[in-house]
């Protein structure tokens, strides 16, 4: 069993194999060199945290990602198993802490899933359109959107 | 609040002095200005309430936008959180054509798209709105990937367009990268394009398909011939296709080179209001060789030269549509081929020849003794008054479509002259050169007659010549009544070791022709497709092949016993004296004969033959439902 704390201050205890899915954690456990010291995570908030680590327990058994050199196609393909779907269905800011806490404690096959989240939520949409889904706001002039908008008009839809 | 008081009771100087208090205390506040505008305005004082609401508009709307600015920075946009190399995982996930589009979102994002090369590794424009995308995009889709382009897509795009972009990623960095990093994938519906570049596989045959569609296109590949060596020593093939007249130089460097395998030159043009430039291929001055790989080029193909151009002359000539279609000169066609001595294999399709002088100089006149290494000859929709002179290792000939009559044709009305020439009678014209030919295709000849046919089998080596294709000839088997079986006779005569014949497509060919080659001993394959012929001669034909004289001609009844016969004699046939017979008969094509049965079909069927009719297997399928049900 591993303890984790997260940044306000709560405790987890975790699997050892559990925890190990995020290789920052794994390289702290191995310098450590004991595992029954507190790691700190001062990064993820506790609720962050917890999600994480559902995550990470419903993956442990998962086989080691295929090698980087994938194809071009397979790379693109936003497709997301069914349970991650259901995982990755909480609200916005949510989502984006956990891509955070994912690329910090550098636990890849997560970072993908909430990458294609957010992929799969832009695909598709105009820019008015993004820009309502974000909530970003539209900081071009109208010249300047013109002229964007004149440059790019070949990918536009048909 | 106190200064809208002071308003009200029309003291204005105090108000004035609270409204700028209100400015000092709030720079932002657009109350301050406006009061202290209406007061100067009440005061008459036009001029400091202009100054006043004008330096109140500038000082309120600047620190509108760095609030707009910093809100959005920080906290709006979820996305800004996220550390930039992560954001680029997320547009990884887009299609190429969506990326671009995210750049309208906001500054923020279209910056970070810009400086991400990655996001422009792979151009796909596969997409894209058909004649949406030009050279230009191209050329700045590349320099935002700063040289990591591994992919470009071009399908979907104007043959121009497409042609234009294939320069820009040739031309793009140095030659030597771009066969080292770039693919190209360029289909379209309207021409196929392969890959010339891919970096792996060594072994694949590479091809290179230029196009060019006017001059503007040739000005683009100028510089196509600074290509390094060992990008053309990868490619075996290259197409020049509705190319201006003036490429034909760079094609003779690249020539020169001696890596080509291939190469095609199709539907060129040239300009007439041009002068200077060369008209056609062959009026160049060859370079001095450098390499002894010179002249090495084993392939060449022309097609669609001079007379009638494959679309109107206003479409090739580019801005003033005064294009028109190279001619082929006889003589310069003669140096050019000269130059060629490894040729292997030349084809010539609808290329129509200039002619110069008194003489003419026709493209027959050519005189293919000087490429000794010529296996095979295609001349196709050609103009041709007499057969060519070939080399002596020439074993193929085709000459397809090839009109093979003297130039003046018709005398006082519809009276047809013929040259004497032309007729076989002229040594001089047939030469003993054709004795090397294996394969002649003569077929859709309009004006080939018997006695020409006779005379030109005549200089062949009968021993050699094991395929003959008649096919479409209306000049031939008219000779005598009996639907032309004293021609077929003389054919079986002067080639008895055919092994290949085709005499579809000539409705006078009938019972009696089948009779005569039923005599052909050695005959694999046989082509009677449209043509009249019925169940008895296809009897003949088949009783003559497989047993000779053996049995007695007027047992002819496609039943068991002959089959059985036939059966025997053929496991003999196969398996007893090879010198005898070394073949044995095994395809017949009948598509479109009426006047074979399908029970004809069956019976040929079950002795082992393989036929080949149209009308047959429909039938056949209908019958096969009949028996299910």
């Amino acid at each position: 069993m591993v303890k984790l704390t997260s940044s306000d201050g709560e405790s987890f205890d975790v699997e050892k194999d559990v925890a190990e899915r995020s290789i920052l954690i794994k390289n702290m456990i191995e310098d450590v060199g004991d595992d029954s010291t507190e790691i700190p995570i001062p990064n993820v908030t506790a609720n962050v945290l917890k999600k994480v680590l559902e995550w990470c327990e419903h993956h442990k058994g998962d086989p080691a990602p295929a090698n980087e050199d994938d194809t071009d196609a397979r790379k693109k393909s936003t497709d997301i198993d069914e349970w991650d779907q259901k995982f990755m269905q909480v609200d916005q800011e949510m989502l984006f802490e956990i891509i955070l806490a994912a690329n910090y404690l550098d636990i890849k096959a997560l970072l993908e899933v909430g990458c294609k989240t957010v992929a799969n939520m832009i695909k598709g949409k105009t820019p008015e359109e993004i820009r309502r889904t974000f909530n970003i706001q539209n900081d071009f002039t109208p010249e300047e959107e013109a002229q964007i908008r004149r440059e790019n008009e070949w990918a536009e839809d048909r | 609040m106190r200064c809208n008081c002071y308003l009200e009771v029309q003291n204005l100087e105090s108000a004035l002095a609270d409204a700028k208090t209100i400015i000092k205390l709030d720079r932002t506040s657009s109350v301050g200005y406006l009061l202290t505008g209406k007061i100067y305005q009440l005061l008459n004082n036009h001029v400091e309430a202009a100054n006043i609401y004008a330096t109140g508009l500038r000082v309120v709307s600047e620190i509108q936008h760095s609030r707009a600015q910093s809100g959005h920075g920080g906290v709006r946009d979820p996305l800004q959180k996220l550390p930039p190399e992560v954001v680029e995982l997320i547009f990884g996930y887009m299609p190429f054509r969506q990326v671009v589009q995210l750049q309208r979102v906001c500054t923020s994002w279209k910056v970070l798209i810009e400086r991400c090369p990655s996001l422009w590794s792979s151009l796909d424009f596969r997409t894209c709105k058909r004649e949406s995308v030009t050279p230009e995009i191209l050329q700045s889709c590349l320099s935002k990937s700063r040289g990591s382009v591994k992919r470009v897509y071009l399908s979907n795009l104007t043959p121009l367009c497409s042609a234009l972009c294939l320069g820009i990623v040739l031309g793009h960095n140095m030659p030597l990268d771009i066969g080292d990093r770039i693919s190209l994938d360029i289909q379209s519906s309207s021409w196929a394009v392969d890959i010339p570049f891919t970096n792996t596989n060594s072994d694949a045959p590479r091809q290179l398909n230029y196009l060019y569609l006017d001059q503007m296109v040739g000005l683009v590949f100028n510089n196509w011939t600074t290509l390094g060596d060992d990008i053309w020593s990868r490619m075996s093939k290259l197409t020049v296709f509705r190319a201006h007249a003036k490429v034909f130089p760079d094609i003779v460097e690249i020539l020169c080179r001696g890596y080509l395998r291939t190469l095609n030159i199709l539907d060129c043009y040239y300009d007439p209001k041009e002068s200077g430039r060369c008209r056609s291929i062959y009026n160049i001055n060859i370079p001095t060789p450098d390499s002894p790989d010179f002249r090495t080029l084993p392939e060449l193909e022309i097609f669609n030269f001079g007379g009638i151009a494959a679309e109107p002359a206003g479409k090739h000539g580019g801005v003033n549509g005064k294009g028109v279609s190279v001619y082929v000169d006889h003589r310069e066609l003669d140096s050019f081929l000269r130059m060629l001595p490894n040729l292997k294999k030349f084809s010539c399709v609808d290329v129509h020849a200039s002619s110069r002088g008194p003489d003419g100089h026709y493209f027959e006149r050519t005189d293919f003794r000087h490429n000794p290494a010529l296996e095979e000859l295609v001349i196709i929709g050609t103009w041709l008054e007499r057969m060519p002179t070939l080399s002596p290792s020439c074993k193929k000939l085709t000459l397809s479509r090839t009109s093979l009559t003297p130039r003046t044709v018709i005398h006082g009305g519809s009276e047809m002259r013929y040259d004497s020439s032309f007729l076989g009678e002229d040594n001089t014209v047939l030469l003993d050169e054709y004795s090397s030919i294996e394969e002649l295709d003569l077929s859709s000849c309009e004006m080939l007659i018997d006695s020409k046919l006779i005379a030109t089998l005549a200089r062949c080596d009968p021993s050699r010549l094991t395929s003959l294709n008649l096919a479409n000839c209306p000049g031939l088997f008219f000779s005598t009544p009996v639907f032309g079986a004293v021609l077929m006779t003389r054919i079986v005569q002067s080639c008895p070791f055919l092994r290949q014949l085709n005499v579809s497509e000539n409705s006078s060919v009938g019972d009696f022709v089948l009779l005569e080659i039923s005599k052909l001993r050695y005959l694999e394959c046989l082509d009677i497709s449209c043509t009249g012929v019925h169940n008895l001669g296809v009897l003949v034909l088949l009783k003559g092949l497989f047993l000779g004289d053996s049995v007695e001609k007027d047992y002819l009844r496609e039943d068991s016993t002959l089959r059985d016969m036939i059966e025997q004699n053929r496991a003999l046939l196969l398996g007893g004296d090879p010198k005898a017979y070394p073949i044995v008969f095994n395809t017949l094509f009948v598509n479109g004969c009426h006047g074979i049965s399908d029970d004809m079909c069956w019976w040929i069927e079950s002795i082992g033959v393989r036929i080949e009719c149209k009308l047959f297997k429909e039938t056949n399928r209908r019958k096969r439902k009949r028996e299910d049900t």
